[in-house]
């Protein structure tokens, strides 16, 4: 009801040419975090991906020289059973990306929509935000136990465990995106020219609120990369013989001061990710603030 | 009133920001300015025409990607582009003031207004307790009522207009000798503003202060100021003492700024003389003078040389920049209206609005339901086809809500609003057909349209959801486009690309993709540019004409209506007060509140003067 002005003296003036996508990547990498962070992520990746196909050791194969350091053919040691600890790392890496790049995308889609589901039914709206909020006042282990008691532990109840730690911040943060759009008139025109309550929520209002997703994305990559830490370092995680950053924390913690990179390798990842998950975030934060 | 040493001197100074990471664009160049003591100064301009940048350069306060060229800005004879950071912050607030456009976002919710105002003065060396007595005596002279009792509240517990009485009083708190005012008055009612100019104009006697008094508006340059600087485009196109510059406007961009600011004083249902075009962007300023793609007088040596600001020979101080500046305008600038089509005297009403009600819940803790408080109550009014209604009235009047319940956005509470016969509150089928009768432009152009789709999309989405055109949407929507005079260039641009003007173009556009018959518009020109308003109006009025279109057409400003409406409606706390044809609702209003609504409107009382 009050009355809006603007001066506009704030607009900017724009080069038309490029598309808004674009210039939102352009914007992201031209910032150091944005670049050091895809580095860290993206680099990690490769080496997980391809590592295991290159190096000739195998990460199962258990050999006669156990817990020794270094050395030309075992680059990082062997741990107690003689395996190759570098081939364990590598392949450890890809589980732990293979566990968490599949959990945290049905999480997100999981949570954003359940957290518009308000616009669509107020009660089932309200519904899905008190069940976040439990499952936010539960601690992220604790959860995780509860899921590896309920079902096995192994892979699965791993992705289970991050979906319910992760989805309620992303239905927490779509909805509070959602509730900045409400107000913009945008969303009223689209009501005067009668469009289905479901078009608006699809087509106009998520594809505004994307950006504040991605970001919740990147935080959540790097807590889910947490998550199967502590859970496999507490034992519930990923089953040996299989190799896991957590478990090989784990495992490798006893022999810390004979063979310390034993443990500290997989420390070195998981902080390597954990920190190029979020220097993304925040460039995309930012560049999401200067649109 | 100007003594020998001006209190501000700007000279040459040239402002650029940068655009992209090695492309800078200037955003004032050598703008020369001076302003007395006890003189005020307004500049006055569109969006862009670096108004505002003007005084951040004053008070060093540029945005980051923005800095200063070259030129100078000296302030009692001291260059305070030279200062050091320090020097400066001991000047700001204690002898220069600024106040700002938004009274809310400039005050600290946190704090009372006593605290507010004693900050400033405890940090310039005044004691606690003589700032406490110093505050109250303040918040007395900007005319706040019964300061003891309003001190300690907080700024929530005020009005807009009472706010912005408190910036005023944390401006002149240490008696500055230079006041800048920063669109002042742009975020108030009518008559709040006349109050606030008035406050303004009573310091500059009382302090003798300099003040430059930025503002969109030529009525509030009339009213208040002694001199003026016209910019456009970056540069001060005109410059004078406002008598000069007013009377007789040497460059065309003022006489066509002047022309298109809607005034009280001009007969009703006339065509506003638009300016065409738009203004530049600053990225693709034209060459020459920047005004010559939108001037009547126009020629070769405009588009190749940018004219010097030089002093006119007849007028003392008034200057100007235009290689015209000797000549006058062709008369046939002036647009004959269409001859209005053959009017029906007396159409068919389609929109019905019968004693309405619209009430918010009053939340209580214990209870729900409680009372309810009516922001529309008891209302009525008709909108008959191809004639505008005009529903007036301030901010909180109930003017919006009004309107969003006509669109059926909201839901009454009593009463019946009929569009062509139909209801909100009928079933689904006539529901559905009453979404294309009635449409709705919205009053901000830059969040009504999706900013993540085309104008393309925007203006094909309507058609595919309710199934209309199925063979040639594409060809509709080219339609769509020339009835609003956009270009189909468009097409492919997202709304961040277009202009104000061109946004609130294709939000009418969007309006009549589904061929309605009644159209809401709910303040559509308040956020334009003057120049661009007038266009939006006349746009309005064709569409009327040609579609035979009803149009209840919301405003805050009675001079707004007066070029398109047939009717006036003027509403306030929620009441219809006067409602009547517009010529009698301006030449005899009946109501003391539309009374005091024309007196307040800026350039009023100059108007009746010459009239």
């Amino acid at each position: 009801m009050s009355v809006i002005v603007r001066t506009g003296e704030t607009s900017a003036p724009t080069v038309p040419t490029r598309r808004p996508q674009r210039r939102y990547v352009a914007a992201v990498l031209r910032t150091p975090r944005g670049l050091i962070g895809l580095v860290l992520v993206v680099g990690i990746i490769l080496v997980a991906v391809v590592g295991p196909w290159v190096i000739p050791q195998d990460a199962l194969t258990q050999g006669p020289d156990a817990l020794v350091g270094p050395s030309g053919t075992h680059w990082l040691g062997t741990d107690e059973v003689g395996r190759d600890l570098f081939a364990r790392l590598l392949v450890g890496t890809r589980v732990d990306l293979v566990v968490t790049l599949i959990a945290v995308p049905i999480s997100g889609v999981l949570g954003t929509l359940l957290g518009m589901v308000g616009m669509l039914n107020r009660f089932a709206g309200s519904f899905c935000q008190r069940l976040f909020d439990v499952l936010l006042g539960v601690p992220a282990v604790i959860l995780g136990i509860a899921v590896a008691l309920a079902v096995s532990p192994g892979m699965g109840s791993v992705i289970i465990a991050i979906v319910l730690v992760t989805m309620p911040k992303f239905g927490k943060q779509s909805r509070t995106a959602l509730l900045g759009q409400l107000p913009q008139e945008y969303v009223a025109a689209a009501e005067v020219l009668g469009y289905p309550r479901s078009r608006i929520m699809f087509r106009h209002v998520l594809p505004n609120i994307l950006d504040a997703i991605f970001v919740r994305f990147a935080v959540e990559m790097a807590q889910a990369v947490v998550v199967e830490g502590g859970l496999s370092l507490i034992g519930l995680g990923i089953q040996p013989p299989q190799p896991s950053l957590g478990a090989m924390i784990k495992s490798g913690s006893t022999y810390l001061f004979d063979h310390p990179l034993y443990s500290m390798a997989p420390v070195v990842v998981v902080v390597g990710l954990v920190a190029g998950y979020l220097l993304l975030a925040d460039a995309l934060n930012e560049a999401n603030l200067r649109r | 009133m100007t003594t020998d040493v001006p209190v501000l001197e700007i000279d040459g100074l040239t402002v650029d920001i940068a655009i992209d990471d090695d492309r800078r664009v200037p955003v004032i160049a050598d703008v020369a300015l001076s302003v007395g003591a006890g003189e005020i100064l307004g500049i006055v301009g569109e969006s862009g025409s670096g108004k505002s940048m003007t005084a951040m350069s004053i008070m060093r306060m540029l945005p980051g990607a923005a800095s200063v060229r070259h030129g100078s800005v000296r302030y009692a004879g001291r260059d305070l582009l030279a200062m050091s950071e320090s020097e400066m912050t001991a000047l700001r607030g204690e002898e220069i003031g600024m106040i700002f456009q938004d009274p809310l976002a400039f005050l600290n919710p946190l704090m009372t207004v006593g605290q507010q105002i004693a900050e400033v003065l405890v940090l310039h060396g005044t004691d606690r307790r003589r700032a406490r007595a110093r505050a109250l005596e303040l918040l007395r002279l900007v005319g706040v009522r019964d300061p003891e009792s309003r001190i300690d509240d907080y700024p929530h517990q005020f009005s807009g207009g009472m706010r912005q009485r408190v910036i005023i009083a944390i401006a002149v708190a240490n008696n500055p000798a230079l006041l800048i005012a920063d669109e002042p008055t742009t975020a108030l009612d009518v008559t709040v503003q006349a109050e606030i100019l008035q406050l303004l104009t009573r310091l500059r006697d009382d302090l003798g202060a300099g003040l430059v008094l930025i503002t969109h508006d030529i009525g509030i340059v009339e009213e208040v100021c002694d001199s003026v600087a016209v910019m456009y485009a970056g540069r001060i196109v005109e410059h004078g003492r406002t008598a000069d510059v007013l009377r007789q406007p040497r460059h065309p961009y003022t006489r066509a700024l002047m022309r298109s600011t809607p005034r009280l004083g001009l007969a009703d249902r006339r065509r506003l003389p638009a300016i065409p075009g738009q203004p530049p962007d600053l990225a693709r300023r034209p060459a020459g003078c920047a005004f010559h793609p939108r001037c009547p007088l126009a020629s070769e040596q405009c588009t190749a040389e940018e004219p010097p600001l030089i002093r006119l020979h007849d007028a003392e101080a008034h200057r100007v920049a235009c290689w015209a500046a000797g000549e006058t305008e062709p008369p046939a600038a002036v647009e004959v209206a269409a001859p209005p089509p053959v009017r029906e005297t007396d159409p068919s009403p389609i929109l019905e609005v019968r004693d309405l009600r619209v009430g918010y819940q009053r939340r209580s803790l214990l209870r729900r339901g409680g009372p309810r408080d009516y922001a529309v109550d008891g209302v009525d009014l008709h909108v008959r086809r191809g004639r505008a209604l005009g529903l007036v009235g301030e901010s909180g009047c109930g003017k919006s809500t009004l309107a969003r319940t006509v669109v059926g956005l909201l839901t009454p509470s009593s009463g019946e609003v009929r569009v062509a016969g139909g209801s909100w509150t009928g079933g689904r089928r006539e529901r559905a057909a009453l979404r294309r009768t009635v449409q709705m432009v919205f009053q901000d152009p830059y969040s009504s349209l999706n900013p993540r789709q085309t104008i393309g999309t925007i203006l094909t989405e309507p058609l595919i959801v309710h199934g209309l055109h199925r063979d040639d949407r594409p060809g509709r929507v080219e339609e769509l486009l020339g009835l609003v005079g956009l270009s189909t260039s468009l097409l492919d641009r997202y709304p961040y690309q277009l202009s104000g003007g061109q946004r609130q173009r294709v939000g009418i556009a969007r309006a009549l993709t589904l061929e309605p018959e009644l159209i809401v518009a709910d303040e559509p020109v308040s956020a334009l540019d003057v120049s661009v308003q007038a266009q939006v109006i006349n746009l309005l009025a064709d569409l009327r004409d040609k579609l035979g279109l009803g149009i209840l057409f919301i405003a805050h400003d009675l001079s707004v209506v007066r070029h398109l409406c047939d009717e006036v409606a003027v509403m306030q706390r929620g009441h219809i007060v006067e409602y009547a044809d517009t010529a009698s609702v301006f030449e005899s209003p009946q109501h003391p509140y539309t009374r005091s609504l024309l007196a307040a409107a800026p350039g009023a009382r100059t108007v009746k003067e010459q009239l």
